[in-house]
């Protein structure tokens, strides 16, 4: 039976991890100068080895930090109201579950209807320092139009807590199942696992892909896709996990915060606005010395 | 979906089946079959049918046909009822060795025959049904009942739906004009027990427990807690009047969506039961229903639960969702041999 870990064993199995893998990356960097098919030196031997003994380390705290990762219910399927529950680090987001490059996550077992996770989370004050970057999505919730526009494909708003942040998972469900279209990096990752092909018959079922996260797809009108019968939503601390269809009363709507999605890496927290600012000559206040010596800043490494 | 408008129809006296099935075929009759009822009803016929039914007889569909609806593997009841159509019922018959052939019986009360109908398989029954009897929407809408409430919680929304025409049909003769209906506690109760005592399938509730084969299958515990669903989700609400400070209530917003709904576009609901053989009798797989309306189609996928519990999964289809989920369902029961799970 598995045990979920304390929050003292969390930090104690983090503390232990964190800096041996970096460690580890240090070590491993000095060896790769090392040239292939010629016999280590005594040195490098002895590195080898104690790169091995870390490396063994490190698997077995990560294999501790997945086991003791707690299954948490989070959503319903609106087509057959099956329960989705997943592994999740609630703890705090300073855990590798939310690294965002490298995310240690168990398999889960989802609904046959599963078919994409995304997700919003509002902070609640500073961020824990972790050497890792966490992509946690924006402030408020959002919907990705290009998957709802699919007649089959609907999806589930629902809340919870990262420590002291208020997270808000949003899975997209399809019946059938939606094959060649790309779905969404799992939210907080830059990765989804496709398991259908995208080209059926040329690209083998199965494969990691990585999507750019594009701001424009967000729309943040969720009474619009409700009303559209496209959006449901969980009321926060429901255990049941009601499923509820209608907009009075909904607590997603008009929340306050960033609609950009935001990352945090050792203790800092930017976002990232990919909206272009275009100038034309014709606009007043247009000053082209200006933009001149800025274009020359940049160019300098000075911006 | 196939084409189903090849469709070979053939007719038989209802008090001729059974001799001619026995003295001239040698076929046996089983339980799934229609022929069963109808065989049992009436005196049987002293006529030679060898004589009756020569032309049919050198006809190989036509005994293919008896064949099939005399000893299925599989049976579908699928009737139609509710709104303005009265009830009425046709099964479909599958016999595995016999190909994917379905073939379809009425009952014609009136002069005493059965009807049967050859499409070619399963689909093609489907084609013609969604053609006659599924909504044309193609755009989606708010299902106000998420999956999965009791039985019982369902009965207490489509009551709600009724007492949302019920006021509107009054306001109406009353001349009164009012933006948001209400109706007491009491008059809420009191007319949805005589809704399911008169069987008046005009109304949606009776029309369900009508349409909906094997609906007396489930245990029923109909309760004043199960109203609470309807205050969750948004369908009634609680409020207060004016003038005397009584409690009433009133439609909330999926109460009222759904009560203009049905109160202008609703005229007809089908249901489905899916049988399938299993050793010594035949178990039921799927029970399906169906309320068509100009913008939706209300689908309905029953389950039965411990101590003969209902549970109800309901979904507001598109049309082309409707026809991919029957297809679905049909196409994994029609798959089954004989049947060996536990119940849906």
């Amino acid at each position: 039976m598995s045990h979920t870990m304390s929050v003292q064993e969390r930090d104690n199995i983090l503390r232990g991890l964190l800096p041996l893998a970096e460690k580890y990356d240090q070590l491993a960097e000095g060896m790769e100068s090392v040239e292939e098919n010629k016999e280590p030196s005594l040195e490098e031997r002895a590195l080898l080895e104690n790169l091995e003994g870390m490396r063994k380390k490190i698997q077995e705290l990560i294999t501790k930090y997945l086991d003791g990762l707690p299954n948490r219910k989070l959503s319903r399927c609106p087509f057959t109201g099956e329960v989705l529950a997943m592994a999740i680090d609630d703890i705090d987001i300073n855990g590798l579950w939310w690294n965002c490059n490298a995310p240690k996550r168990p398999e889960n077992h989802f609904p046959g209807t599963y078919f994409a996770m995304d997700g919003a989370l509002k902070l609640n004050g500073e961020p824990e320092n972790m050497p890792f970057l966490c992509c946690p999505g924006p402030d408020v919730p959002f919907v990705l139009p290009r998957l709802l526009e699919y007649t089959q494909i609907r999806a589930v708003i629902s809340t919870i807590k990262i420590g002291s942040h208020t997270a808000y998972p949003i899975f997209y469900y399809a019946d059938p199942m939606l094959y060649e279209e790309m779905r969404i990096n799992d939210w907080g990752t830059d990765r989804y696992w496709e398991p259908g092909s995208l080209i059926p018959g040329v690209l083998t079922p199965g494969q990691y892909i990585s999507l750019e996260t594009d701001v424009d797809e967000y729309d943040f009108d969720l009474a619009f896709w409700i009303k559209k019968g496209k959006l449901l939503w969980i009321t926060p601390e429901d255990e049941e996990l009601n499923l509820h269809s209608y907009v009075k009363g909904c607590p997603y709507l008009d929340l306050q915060g960033s609609r950009l999605p935001k990352y945090i890496q050792n203790g800092k927290v930017w976002e990232d606005d990919q909206t272009v600012e275009v100038w034309d000559s014709n606009d007043p206040g247009y000053d082209a010395d200006y933009i001149l010596k800025r274009i020359e800043e940049i160019e300098k490494g000075e911006l | 979906m196939t084409d189903y408008k090849t469709v070979i129809t053939y007719k038989i006296n209802r008090n001729e089946i059974q001799k001619l099935l026995r003295d001239v075929l040698g076929i046996g009759i089983n339980s799934g079959s229609a022929f069963l009822g109808a065989a049992q009803a009436g005196i049987e016929s002293k006529n030679d049918l060898r004589d009756v039914y020569q032309d049919e007889l050198k006809n190989q569909e036509f005994i293919l046909a008896l064949r099939i609806v005399a000893e299925p593997d599989l049976y579908v009841v699928n009737r139609f009822g509710g709104g303005v159509i009265g009830l009425d019922e046709v099964r479909l018959h599958r016999k595995k060795s016999e190909g994917e052939y379905v073939v379809a019986t009425t009952v014609q009360e009136e002069d005493g025959t059965c009807i049967m109908q050859i499409y070619e398989n399963y689909r093609a029954y489907l084609a013609w049904w969604i053609e006659n009897f599924a909504g044309n929407n193609e755009e989606t809408i708010a299902n106000y009942i998420p999956p999965k409430i009791s039985l019982e919680e369902f009965l207490f929304v489509l009551h709600a739906i009724d007492s949302f025409r019920m006021i509107s049909y009054q306001n109406m003769l009353d001349h009164v004009y009012t933006e948001r209906a209400h109706i007491k506690y009491d008059d809420f109760a009191k007319t949805m027990a005589e809704s399911i005592k008169s069987r008046d399938i005009r109304w949606l509730l009776p029309a369900f427990m009508a349409v909906m084969p094997g609906f007396e299958a489930y245990d029923l515990d109909m309760a004043p807690e199960n109203a609470a669903y309807l205050i969750k989700q948004g369908i009634m609400e609680n409020a207060k009047l004016v003038q005397n400070d009584e409690l009433v209530l009133v439609f909330g917003e999926g109460g009222q969506s759904m009560g203009v709904e049905f109160f202008r576009f609703w005229v007809m609901s089908s249901g489905f039961e899916i049988n399938v053989k299993t050793s010594d009798d035949f178990e039921m797989v799927e029970r399906l229903f169906n309320a068509p309306t100009a913008i939706s189609n209300h689908f309905v996928r029953m389950e039965i639960m411990d101590q003969g519990k209902g549970r109800v999964n309901h979904q507001a289809f598109t049309r082309e969702q409707l026809e991919v989920k029957l297809d679905e369902l049909f196409s994994k029961a029609f798959e089954l041999d004989t049947y060996t799970g536990s119940s849906v």
